[in-house]
Parts: C-alpha cells; sequence; structure tokens
C-alpha cells in the first residue's frame, strides 16, 4: 500500500499533499493513487479537499467526486477509530457469514455501516475479501480474524478490540 | 505431480530472489533474449495450448496476436490481479508464495509483444501481494531483469504497480483500463478492442496473473512439455483450484488441468468435513452454474465444463453440504453481483436488484408460483448486458432454476425457507 | 461504401458507420436512448439490440457496432421486441408513471417507445425513487426520479460544453447524475444537458407548464444575439414564443445552443415591448398613431436633408440596413455608419487593406478542420459560446492543438494541452508582430511571402520587434514567442480566431492586418483549416458591413455623435442602437444625443437612448419579419415571421419604406425584392435568392487579394498605482438586448469587476463587496468578483448593462487606467 505516515498537522498534511501531486506532475491520470494517497493522509476524503484535488489535476469537481464515490476503497465520511469489516461473500455466508454480521450488530448497538456516536468503532460488510480458505472471517482494522464458530468468533473481535482500545493505538 | 507455480521456501513463507533464482528462475528469460525472437515466444505460448486463467480461457497466443505491430506509439501490458469475486483467491496464494515467476513471466510477455511499461493492477485488500510485488520488482531490477537494457539485449521493461481502489467490475478488461487512467471503471464500448486500442488509445494486452506466471516454464522446457502436464491429452498445463465452503482442506492447490472434480475434492481437499455431505458445488467461481453430484467425473478443463453446463472460470470451487439452501446461496451471488454493477447499462442496473428482490421474496416464504417464470425471463434478458458481468450473475441462477427447480418450489408451496429454522 | 443487407433490404453505408447509422440512413428505424449523433458512442440502454447473422444471430447494440462487407442485420425479430420490452419493463421498474404532470410528454422517448412496444401492463413491480427535485435555479429543473442515465447531459457537458457540471455519482442501483456532493447546479446555463435528456430529468423551467409540447407550432429561425448565425427553432403558441425547441438536426452545430440562444428569448414576448409610436409633447413622450410620427419624421429629415444621420444596429436585416441606406440617400445625406464606427473597422478597413475585402477568408467548420488554433483573447468563448463548442470539440475530439493569447485566461485555456500566453493588456499588436519578425527571420515563411505586396515595408517595419524587444515590454518571454511563432508557422494547417465588437475598442484595422499578415506569411489561406477569422459581435454584423452601412463618404459613427453636440447633424435616426449604454464615454454620448435637434428611435424597448427621443418607434423583433442575417463566415441565412408583429410593432423595412414614399421616393416593396438587388449588387451574395438559401442558408464567397500591410502599435502610457481595466462580453450576454432575456438576466444579472485574487487581498475585497472604480472620465461602483484566471493589475469588466454601464469610465481606449476603492 501507500508509504502510510503519521503526518500530525493540517500544514505537513497539505504539504505532504502538494508533493505527491508534484510527484505525479499533476495528471488527471493520477486521480486514484492520489485519492488513496489522500485518504491515508486525512483517513477518508474531505469535500473541500476534493475540491483543491479538482482544480489542482485540472478536473471539473464533479467527476473526482464521481470517481471517490464509485470505488469501495473511498470514503467519503470518516469512521470509527476502529473499523472492523465482516465478510459475507459465499464462502463465509455458507458457513455463518451473515450470523455473524448479525451478532456484531447486537454486541456493539450499531447497524452495519454505522459509527459508535463516541467514534471509537465502526462496523461494516463487504462480499469477499478473497481469504476464502479462512471462512468465516472478520477483519478488524488490518488483522484478519477467524474461527470455527460465529460465537468463538464475535468474542475473538471484541478481545482484539479490547486488547486495541487499551493500548491506544491507532490503525 | 510437477507444481511449476506454487512454491514456497521451507518454512511456508514468501520465496526470496536469491531461491527463486537459485531454482532456475530468470533462466527462461535468459533463453528468450538470448536466442529467441519475440515472434518464437509468442509461437511457444501458441503451441503450448495456454488458456487464460481468468476465467474466460481464451488462448492466450491468439490475444497477443490480435496486437497490431505497425502502430506508431507504445503498447501495453496489463497484470489483471483484481481478483475480487467470492470464492477465488488464486493470484492472492500464488503472489503471496512467489511472486517472481509473475515478474519473469511478464517480462516474456513484454519481449514477445515489444511492450516497455507493463502494469500490475492489484485488488484492494491484497496488501500482503502487492508488498511482496514491490520488493520483488526491486530485486528484478537490481539484478538486471527489468530496467533499460535487460541483459544487454536491448530490451528495456518498466513495470509498475496500481493499487485499485475496489470495485468488481475492475476485472473487466476495459474497466480495468478505465480505472488505471483514473476514471469510473466502467466497462469501454467494443470494438475497439483493447489489443488495438486500449490503455490511452494504444494496443494493450490484458492477461490474469496465473496465465502469465505460466509462460516461463513454457520457455525454459518448451510447449510440449509443458501441455504434457495436463491430466487429459486435451488439456493442457497445470491449474491453480481455490478450494472453500464444506471439505476437510480449504485450500489453494496447483493440479493437473483436467483433474476430475471428484478427484479433487477426495483427494487433495480431503473430502468433506465431517458431518457434511456433497450436494453440490460452483465450480469455477461465482459467475458458473451449480455441478451436482452427477458431475462428480467431469474432467475440470475449459471444453468438458462447458460441455457439463458449467465453465472452468477461474478455478475457485465453492463447495456446499446438505444444509445448505440453495435458493439463499443464489441470492448470495445475485447480492454480489447487483452491488458491484457499475449502474452503467439498463438490465445490469436495474434487472439484478430486482432479481435480488424476487430471491429475498421467495426465500422470505413470499414467492408466487410465476416467480421462477420472471426469473428465467431475467436470465435470458441479462445476457443482452453491455458487459460479462450480468450475465456471469445468470449463472448460478441459471444453475438454480435447471438443477434445483424443486427446492425453489418448496420455497414457494410451504411459504418458508426448507433450510430455516 | 460497404455492402449489407438490413431487414431482407439490400444497402449501402458509408465504410465507418455503425449498424444504427446505415439503418437510419436507409430509413430503417431502431429505436434508441442512449445514443447521440454529436456524443461519443455509449451503448447503455440495450434498446437498439439488433441480430447479426454473422455473430450467430447474437443481440448486439446497433449503436456501437461498425458494419462490415455483406452484414446479415435483423431489426426486429420477435425476439428482439422481447428483449426491447424487457429493457423497457425494467426502466419503469424505479420510474415514476407522472407523465400528466411531465412537462416531457408528447416528447418524452421512454413514453413513445412505451407506447409504440406496447408495454401496456408493468409485470413487475418494485420501489420507485426518491430523489429530491433540484429547483434551486430559475432555468433548469432536474428531477433525478425520472432519469433513465442515458448520461447524454453529462456526457454533452464533458465532450461539447467542456464544463463538467454533471457526472456519474455513485453505481450499480444507485447510480445517478449529479453535481459534486450533489450540489446544486452550477454552470454556465447553456442548457444543452435539457436539450438532450429523453425523458423528464432535465427541464426548461421557463416553459415549465406553459404548454404541451404538441400544442407548439415550430418555427425555425437564426438567433438574434451574436454573429455565429446559430440556427434556432422557436416554440410558439398563440402568438407567444414560448420556448426553444431543440433539434439535433438544425444547423453546422446541431441544434447546440448558448445561455442566451436557449434561454434568452423573452425579449421577443416581453410585457416591456413598445407597442405603439410615441411623440414627444411638453417635454413628455405621448401616444401617437404611426401616420403622425412618419409625417413628423419625414418633415424632419427634410429639413435636415445632408445634415440628417443615421446609426443602426447590426441586428436589423440586411433588407432593412439596405432601405435605411436608401432613406439617407433620399434626403441627400451620406452620414450613417453602426457599432460605434470602430467595432467593425477590422472588416472594413482592415481586411480590406491587408486581404481586399472586407470578409473573413475563413469559416466557422475550419474550426475543427484545422491543426492548430490561434485564439486572440479567452474572450473568443464568452462572444461567440457556439464557436466556443467548435474549438471544445477540435481541441478535445480531434487533437487540434490551441494557443491562447490574451490579457487573462479563461474557460478556453483549460482544455486539455491549452497553450495561454498572458500579455500585457493592449500589447497584442506588438506580439503579433514579434511572431511575423520570428517567421520571417527564422526563414519559417512561405516561398511566396517574398512576392505579396508590402513586403519589403513589413520586413523593415518589424525590425523593432525582436521577440527580445517586444517581450520585456509584454510580460512575456522571447522563448515563447518563437515557440508560439514556430508552432504557428510549422502547423499544415492554422486557423486564426479574434473577436471584435464594441467593448474590444482594441481589435481594431491593425489588429486585423498583424494577424492578416500571418497567415500571408506563412501561406496560410484560401485552404481547408486555414485563415483568420474575424468575429464580429452582432447577429448581423457582417451582413451590416456587407450592406455598405459605414461611413464611406460622410461622417462615422464618432462625427455623427460631434455633429449632434456641435449642431452640423440636425436630425438623427437611430435604428436598434443604444449608444447611450454601449457606446464608450457615456457622458458625451449623452451630451451630445440631448443636444441634436431632432432625435429618432426605433426600438423594441425603451432604452436609455429612446427615452431621449423626440419620436420612437416599436420596432419587430427577428421573430415577426422576414429578411436576412450573415454570420461572421458569411453565411448567408433567410429568416421568416414566427408570429405575428406584436401590437402596433412595425418592422424596420416598413418604417423605412414609408419615410422613403412620404419623402417621394419609391422603395423596394417587400425584402424579396431588395434582396433580388443585394444578390445582384453586392460582391459574394451573386445567384442567391430566398428559395436558393433554404433552411441552411448559403455562404457568400470571399476572395482575397493580400498585400502586407504595416500594423500601428498602440502607446500605452501605463499610468503608475492604476490598474488596467478591459472591458469585454460576459458569457450570457449579447450587447445590451439580453437584458430583456430572463436566462441571461438570471444568470448574469449586473455589471462586476473581476480582479485576482492578488489585487483583491492586497485590497482586501472580498468577493461581492461593493467597490469603486475611478478612471479620469469618472466613476462607478460595482460588485468585486474574485477569480484566479486574472493576472495581478489587470481588471475585467463586461459592458452590457444599463445601470452599472462600465462606458461611465472607459471612453473607447483599449485600456482603461483606474484605481480602485471601498
Amino acid at each position: 500500500m501507500i508509504p502510510h505516515q503519521d503526518y500530525k498537522t493540517e500544514a505537513d498534511r497539505h504539504d505532504a499533499m502538494e508533493q505527491i501531486l508534484r510527484q505525479h506532475r499533476h495528471s488527471p491520470d493520477a486521480l486514484i493513487e492520489v485519492l488513496h494517497f489522500a485518504q491515508e493522509n486525512y483517513g477518508y476524503l474531505p469535500r473541500e479537499l476534493l475540491g483543491r484535488l479538482a482544480e489542482q489535476l485540472k478536473l471539473p469537481p464533479s467527476l473526482v467526486y464521481g470517481v471517490a464515490s464509485f470505488y469501495h476503497g473511498f470514503r467519503l465520511e470518516p469512521r470509527g477509530r476502529h473499523h472492523c469489516t465482516v465478510c459475507t461473500g459465499t464462502s463465509c455466508h455458507i458457513k455463518g457469514g451473515t450470523a455473524l454480521l448479525a451478532e456484531l450488530e447486537r454486541r456493539f448497538g450499531i447497524s452495519c455501516g454505522e459509527t459508535a456516536p463516541d467514534g471509537s468503532f465502526s462496523l461494516d460488510s463487504v462480499r469477499c475479501l478473497g481469504v476464502c480458505d479462512l471462512a468465516p472471517l472478520a477483519v478488524l482494522d488490518d488483522d484478519i480474524i477467524s474461527a470455527e464458530t460465529i460465537d468463538a468468533l464475535a468474542d475473538k473481535v471484541c478481545q482484539c478490540l479490547a486488547e486495541k482500545s487499551s493500548t491506544g493505538k491507532s490503525p | 505431480m510437477t507444481q511449476i507455480l506454487l512454491r514456497q521456501d521451507h518454512t511456508g513463507q514468501c520465496l526470496s530472489f536469491g531461491q527463486y533464482c537459485d531454482a532456475g528462475g530468470f533462466e527462461a528469460l535468459r533463453t528468450a533474449l538470448g536466442g529467441m525472437s519475440p515472434n518464437d515466444v509468442q509461437q511457444a505460448v501458441i503451441d503450448s495450448g495456454l488458456r487464460g486463467r481468468g476465467g474466460a480461457g481464451f488462448p492466450t497466443g491468439k490475444k497477443w496476436s490480435f496486437v497490431p505491430r505497425n502502430l506508431p506509439g507504445p503498447r501495453y501490458l496489463i497484470c489483471n490481479c483484481d481478483e475480487m469475486e467470492p470464492g477465488t483467491y488464486k493470484d492472492r496464494v500464488l503472489l503471496e508464495q512467489n511472486p517472481h515467476i509473475l515478474i519473469e513471466g511478464m517480462a516474456l510477455t513484454c519481449y514477445a509483444l515489444g511492450v516497455e511499461h507493463a502494469f500490475i493492477f492489484v485488488r484492494r485488500g491484497y496488501e500482503q501481494a502487492a508488498a511482496n510485488l514491490r520488493t520483488a520488482i526491486g530485486a528484478a531490477k537490481q539484478a538486471g531483469f527489468l530496467g533499460s537494457d535487460i541483459l544487454g539485449s536491448g530490451f528495456s521493461l518498466q513495470l509498475d504497480i496500481h493499487q485499485s481502489a475496489g470495485r468488481y467490475i475492475c476485472g473487466e478488461e476495459t474497466a480495468l483500463i478505465n480505472a488505471l487512467e483514473g476514471i469510473r471503471a466502467n466497462p469501454r464500448v467494443k470494438p475497439p478492442f483493447p489489443a488495438v486500442k486500449g490503455l490511452w488509445g494504444q494496443p494493450t494486452v490484458v492477461n490474469n496473473v496465473e496465465t502469465l506466471a505460466n509462460i516461463p516454464a513454457i520457455i525454459a522446457h518448451g510447449p510440449t512439455w509443458w501441455k504434457g502436464l495436463a491430466a487429459t491429452p486435451e488439456a493442457a498445463g497445470t491449474k491453480l483450484f481455490c478450494i472453500s465452503g464444506h471439505v476437510r482442506n480449504t485450500e489453494c492447490f496447483e493440479l493437473p488441468l483436467g483433474t476430475p472434480l471428484g478427484k479433487i475434492i477426495d483427494g487433495p481437499c480431503g473430502g468433506m468435513r465431517p458431518g457434511s455431505t456433497f450436494k453440490a458445488c460452483i465450480p469455477g467461481g461465482a459467475s458458473t452454474p451449480y455441478f451436482t453430484r452427477e458431475h462428480w467425473g467431469v474432467a475440470m478443463d475449459f471444453d468438458p465444463v462447458a460441455k457439463a453446463g458449467s465453465r472452468l472460470g477461474t478455478g475457485g470451487i465453492i463447495v456446499f453440504d446438505q444444509n445448505t439452501c440453495m435458493v439463499a446461496a443464489t441470492l448470495n451471488l445475485t447480492r454480489f453481483y447487483a452491488r458491484e454493477s457499475c449502474g452503467w447499462c439498463t438490465p445490469c442496473r436495474e434487472g439484478l436488484p430486482f432479481l435480488v428482490h424476487t430471491l429475498e421474496k421467495i426465500e422470505q416464504g413470499l414467492g408466487t408460483e410465476s416467480d421462477p417464470d420472471i426469473l428465467r425471463e431475467h436470465v435470458h434478458a441479462l445476457n443482452y448486458a453491455f458487459c460479462a458481468l450480468a450475465p456471469g450473475a445468470m449463472g448460478p441462477v441459471e444453475g438454480l432454476l435447471r438443477l434445483f427447480e424443486d427446492e425453489l418450489r418448496e420455497h414457494i408451496t410451504k411459504g418458508r425457507c426448507p433450510f430455516g429454522d | 461504401m460497404v455492402n449489407l443487407t438490413i431487414d431482407d433490404k439490400q444497402v449501402t453505408a458509408p465504410k465507418n458507420a455503425t449498424i444504427y447509422d446505415a439503418a437510419k440512413l436507409n430509413g430503417i428505424k431502431i429505436p434508441i436512448l442512449c445514443h447521440d449523433s454529436k456524443l461519443k458512442p455509449f451503448g447503455a440502454c440495450r434498446m437498439c439490440l439488433v441480430e447479426v447473422e454473422q455473430m450467430k444471430g447474437r443481440q448486439i447494440p446497433a449503436c456501437t457496432t461498425p458494419i462490415t462487407e455483406g452484414m446479415i442485420i435483423r431489426t426486429a425479430t420477435p425476439d428482439i421486441i422481447k428483449a426491447r420490452k424487457m429493457v423497457l419493463e425494467l426502466l419503469l421498474l424505479n420510474h415514476p408513471i407522472d407523465c400528466p404532470v411531465c412537462d416531457k410528454a408528447g416528447d418524452c422517448d421512454l413514453q413513445n417507445l412505451t407506447y409504440e412496444y406496447e408495454v401496456n401492463a408493468n409485470r413487475f413491480a418494485d420501489a420507485k425513487f426518491n430523489h429530491v427535485i433540484d429547483y434551486n435555479n430559475p432555468l433548469i429543473e432536474r428531477d433525478m426520479n425520472r432519469c433513465v442515465l442515458c448520461g447524454k447531459c453529462a456526457r454533452i457537458c464533458d465532450e461539447i460544453v467542456s464544463f463538467g457540471a454533471l457526472t456519474f455519482m455513485d453505481r450499480g442501483i444507485e447510480t445517478k447524475i449529479a453535481c459534486e456532493f450533489e450540489a446544486p447546479l452550477n454552470c454556465e446555463f447553456c442548457g444543452s444537458c435539457v436539450s438532450v435528456c429523453p425523458v423528464g430529468s432535465l427541464l426548461a423551467r421557463p416553459f415549465k407548464f406553459k404548454a404541451r409540447f404538441w400544442a407548439l407550432t415550430n418555427q425555425k429561425t437564426v438567433c438574434s444575439y451574436c454573429g455565429t448565425g446559430c440556427n434556432l427553432t422557436l416554440g410558439v403558441k398563440d402568438n407567444k414564443v414560448l420556448t426553444t425547441v431543440y433539434d439535433e438536426n438544425q444547423g453546422f452545430h446541431k441544434g447546440q445552443l448558448c445561455c442566451r440562444g436557449r434561454f434568452g428569448y423573452q425579449f421577443i414576448n416581453s410585457e416591456r415591448r413598445l407597442t405603439t409610436p410615441l411623440v414627444r409633447k411638453n417635454g413628455t413622450l405621448v401616444e401617437t398613431t404611426w401616420d403622425e410620427a412618419i409625417e413628423v419624421i419625414a418633415a424632419k429629415m427634410k429639413t435636415a436633408g445632408a445634415s440628417t444621420a443615421a446609426l443602426a444596429t447590426p441586428r436589423i436585416t440586411n433588407e432593412e440596413l439596405i432601405l435605411f441606406k436608401e432613406l439617407m440617400e433620399t434626403v441627400g445625406s451620406n452620414n450613417y455608419d453602426h457599432s460605434a464606427g470602430y467595432a467593425h473597422a477590422a472588416l472594413t478597413k482592415g481586411f480590406v487593406q491587408s486581404l481586399g475585402v472586407a470578409a473573413s477568408p475563413a469559416s466557422i467548420l475550419d474550426v475543427q478542420k484545422t491543426d492548430l488554433l490561434l485564439v486572440i483573447k479567452t474572450d473568443t468563448y464568452e462572444t461567440h459560446p457556439v464557436v466556443g463548442f467548435e474549438i471544445n470539440m477540435a481541441v478535445k475530439n480531434k487533437e487540434v492543438k490551441l494557443n491562447i493569447l490574451s490579457d487573462k485566461r479563461g474557460k478556453l485555456s483549460k482544455l486539455p494541452n491549452a497553450k495561454t500566453l498572458i500579455h500585457v493588456p493592449g500589447t497584442e499588436i506588438a506580439v503579433i508582430n514579434a511572431l511575423a519578425k520570428v517567421i520571417v527571420d527564422e526563414k519559417l515563411a512561405d516561398g511566396t511571402a517574398a512576392s505579396v505586396p508590402g513586403f519589403a515595408e513589413l520586413e523593415k517595419a518589424l525590425a523593432a520587434f525582436t521577440p527580445d524587444a517586444v517581450a520585456a515590454q509584454c510580460g512575456l518571454t522571447a522563448a515563447d514567442i518563437k515557440q508560439l511563432a514556430t508552432d504557428y508557422a510549422k502547423a499544415e494547417k492554422a486557423l486564426i480566431l479574434f473577436p471584435v465588437g464594441l467593448p474590444y475598442p482594441g481589435h481594431n484595422e491593425d489588429l486585423a492586418s498583424a494577424l492578416a499578415n500571418l497567415a500571408i506569411l506563412t501561406g496560410k489561406l484560401g485552404k481547408e483549416g486555414c485563415g483568420v477569422l474575424c468575429m464580429a459581435e452582432k447577429n448581423n454584423s457582417q451582413g451590416a458591413v456587407d450592406m455598405g452601412f459605414y461611413s464611406t463618404a460622410g461622417m462615422d459613427a464618432g462625427k455623427i455623435i460631434d455633429g449632434c453636440a456641435s449642431g452640423s447633424v440636425k436630425t438623427l435616426f437611430i435604428a436598434g442602437e443604444n449608444p447611450v449604454v454601449s457606446y464608450p464615454d457615456h457622458t458625451k454620448i449623452a451630451a451630445a444625443l440631448d443636444k441634436v435637434d431632432f432625435l429618432v428611435v426605433a426600438d423594441l424597448f425603451m432604452t436609455e437612448t429612446a427615452a431621449m427621443a423626440d419620436v420612437v418607434l416599436p420596432a419587430c423583433s427577428f421573430a415577426e419579419k422576414e429578411g436576412t442575417f450573415t454570420s461572421v463566415d458569411r453565411r448567408v441565412q433567410h429568416i421568416k415571421p414566427a408570429i405575428r408583429k406584436i401590437g402596433q410593432c412595425r418592422s424596420d423595412f416598413e418604417i423605412f419604406g414609408a419615410l422613403i414614399t412620404k419623402l417621394g421616393g419609391k422603395p423596394s416593396a417587400t425584402p424579396a425584392k431588395t434582396f433580388e438587388a443585394i444578390s445582384s449588387s453586392v460582391a459574394g451574395y451573386a445567384g442567391m435568392s430566398y428559395a436558393s438559401l433554404g433552411e441552411t442558408g448559403a455562404y457568400a464567397a470571399v476572395s482575397v487579394k493580400p498585400s502586407f500591410v504595416v500594423p500601428k502599435t498602440m502607446s500605452l502610457a501605463s499610468e503608475s498605482g492604476k490598474l488596467a481595466l478591459v472591458t469585454g462580453s460576459a458569457l450570457y450576454h449579447s450587447g445590451t438586448m439580453s437584458q430583456y432575456g430572463e436566462g441571461p438576466m438570471y444568470v448574469c444579472p449586473e455589471g462586476y469587476v473581476e480582479l485576482s485574487r492578488n489585487d483583491a487581498s492586497k485590497m482586501k475585497i472580498a468577493e461581492n463587496d461593493l467597490v469603486i472604480v475611478t478612471s479620469s472620465k469618472g466613476s462607478i461602483k460595482l460588485k468585486a468578483k474574485i477569480s484566479m484566471r486574472m493576472p495581478q493589475g489587470v481588471l475585467f469588466a463586461p459592458y452590457h448593462f444599463s445601470e452599472t454601464s462600465i462606458n461611465r469610465i472607459c471612453s473607447g481606449a483599449p485600456v482603461t487606467w483606474v484605481s480602485l476603492s471601498k
């Protein structure tokens, strides 16, 4: 993935964006690369940022938004500090993936696609992560969590989240 | 049984560049650049009978031969590693074990096609595979297998990785080209085909990871040897089968192409998991109509599978046991396609969500007698979509109607899912 | 040609045709929703599926599939009909069936196809969309619930308008057409999207609930705003022009229009139209009869005799201009002119000297046929927006190189690979001379150049224009100048475009000659895709020149105004011009018109000029009369009445005719008769008649006799501490008439002054702040508009507005030095 860095201030982030734009010579073809980087940098794609990028890549703002809203990978809203994705692909589905999602929704009290009110956690689903050999499974931040039964898997997700939250480590 | 693709080091980790070279890696490239013309390489691939491993099974050498060599401007090769359909994960396993073989395969292909700039389009979520590729490209460059004037042959190649922003339709080659150009990944109008007018309007070949990874062995050992790796005289080479579902060993195996279905499940898969008996399977990824017990003996090769009413596809096998509701499974697959529809053409954009709603209704016990016919009509109509996504989505629905109509009707007559609690 | 069989009929079609094109050409109708001949192939709706025998009878889209020799095609097999029904049924799943309240009913492709294919019962049921309808602007309503996602709106906005306001958002079933972040539409409001929408998703709001589509009578005519000469169809009911109707087959521009053309028609039936003659009695204008008015005017003209003068707007027809001239001859005066006397000088003086003809040796069609465009001022887009679309398409589809020489950036600068050289305002002629210098010095000139008269003089005069010398004074680099000269000279084909008009006093005879020199030097004349196109401002500016309605022996517009002030002009007849607002130096003009003994104004409205008149005559708009207009590229087009005359209005033709009769002359009876005379006397018009002009018009030939002319450059004494104000046209307006169009006035209701971000922040001026702009002539208050396109130290102001006329502070110099304060 794109080299991940912790930019401390808005100015740092801004400089980093300027640098990546220069690196791609402000070419409109680089839009997806630039959006990847922006999301790494900001956690999501804020509105003003997309407007600025459009201007710098000489693209109509509508087109930039059209691209950002097309791909699964781009987020137009920030998500929780920790994020759990449940796979509901067919291999997971027949082994209880859909039930796992319902169980996690119940345990965390939020629906799929939502973020906890305190911004600590968000939950969504995906239709196949390409790790069908480990089905059923969930991904917490960058870690794949798999288990034989749904209850065991839900327990593991909760436990893992508790550990991550207590160390205060952001993904 | 010979494995040419899947090779890991003894600890099960990704093969290092040194290990790959020690095992004869990049010898094929040396051979080609040393004494073969680009046309010789293409001819070897044609002779080998290699067919595309991404799903459609189109003869690779033939695809290359469509590229006009006399047009001005550059030509491009794109490696399609946008493996996104449920049940398919072979390219990930391959790249997590042996990224070098892809690089060598791409170098050979680029040499054959006269390409100096190639791209690997990696699926979102395959971070490890992308990282392996980056390391491998760095090492290959350092060793002079990439970059300018490779091995003093005058042939140069730049290899770049594009990380997809995530969308199943990117697997369609013209949509992938749009994604590489930084726009929405809608498929393009064909003709012109990418071989003539692709990336940035230039001739472009798009090949699957596994397809390209087979090229070094074809060049190193000759097309005849490679063809002979298959299980039947009609088939050619080996194939990665990635297995999931209710079997004991859910893994990716490299097996001779043409190995019968039953042999795969009873053999490397270790049979069904305890308590499960075989009901059906998806034989080649999410877009292929189901196989049942009656297909146990079908040789898993392109033509025999097609003859038996399905498609070999990607080789992603999902095995269902006796407790699997086929309506629910089909609904799950159709939901995937409805969600992944790019929204471009009418049948796909409007038809798939309607099918999802209809299947939901049936699964919830609210189906009506006319629903199977409505489904059948859509299976027919969605074939006229803009690209292959909607017709692919109809694979499982068609299989459901053909093989499990009784189960479907039972949902309607009983007014509930017979597998529900 | 390719031979093929469609529905058992042997047909032929050109090589690059698609199945759809081939069928259409041979009278076989294939249904479409997303296809548009102007746009790139799309193939998304799947209505046009056909069967091709060679493709195993597979159903393939006719609109994207090219034909091949021997193809056997079936367009309406039972299977195809079934598939098309299915497509319609799928579209109707979510589409609201609200035809009774939909303005598109009767003109809706979806409705018509549903009817044609007898999809009379919706077998499938699903939830309807519930998108919010965009009512945020008064011109375009967007109801995405009715959208079939053919994408034509987004495609036309990108491919032709090159604005990109609308685009595809989201994906799958959620896909919709929207602006970024689903914001309200904020664009050029050309309405191209409305014109191509096959359903009721995009509607022209000014027409909403005005009439059912089938109740309209369509009247073909020509747009009366700028000199592009766009063809226009007016939708008429009950003697009212209620809308403009899109016709994709109309004109070279295929029905494309700009904001003023599409949404600016309301002046025709405006409540504010003058409907009775007025005469000033005891200081106030009161209603009178035509008889009295004609009598008074005739008497005054007769008395004034040679001291009569005339100013006409180049918006009136060729026939009216000829008759106006006849009227002046009848009273023994040759004092007549138009457009302040300078706005046509590029043609009447510049091209006459350089090319031996007062017309452009190029056509708008050359824009898409050239290899390189050299555009003088980005304003070219604003003055002639539909020519701007042609430039967009040339650059985006035909890879034409675009070079712009301008005093500011503009929309054209944003086109792919466009090169914009920004020069100091008013120095364009020096830069062009430097280009000529490079062409001569670098031996880039055509072999024939040296034998063209005036070469030696030009070569000598160019000595002062070395790139280094010019670069220093113009704010460019010598390398830029050399590069541009080389690119232009080396291009196989190159075309130069420059706008002229009232707000561009610097675009005069010298600029025209300087540009002509470039074309003559490089042999880029008289060939397809080459030449120099002088883009005159008004719908009949070229006609006014062709009809000779400018001073040759008598006073020009400037002298006429001076004559009014000095008393040497006794009676002034103004037809359609509004000098009080549109001519430079407002104070002087107003004083002169106040002074003149007798002032007659014939106009549609009580303009600022009409308000000063002794007699005001209600004239007809273009929609109420017959005649011809001549476009910038000398396309002569015939217009016919679309509606009956409003109130007691009379056409200028009738007015001039009545006066000639009153004065004892014998005027031509009909415009047709006058046009006969024109065709036998005006060079290039020979052989034309109303019948021969037809719907598409005819080009008047332009024959060129080149000579080199040494152009004078402007002396620009910059004033320290002052800002350079340049004037021009706003995209939505044309002259002062567009003030009576609803569309233009919604998008751009008032004057403004545009300044750079740097200047704004230096002077602490924010967007929309009221600022006082002061020149040596006076000062006015304008809203500030801050933009990226303005160079530091340069201001731009459009000139169209009565209330905030920039001519209060400008006096006809190319650059006005001003100061800004809050």
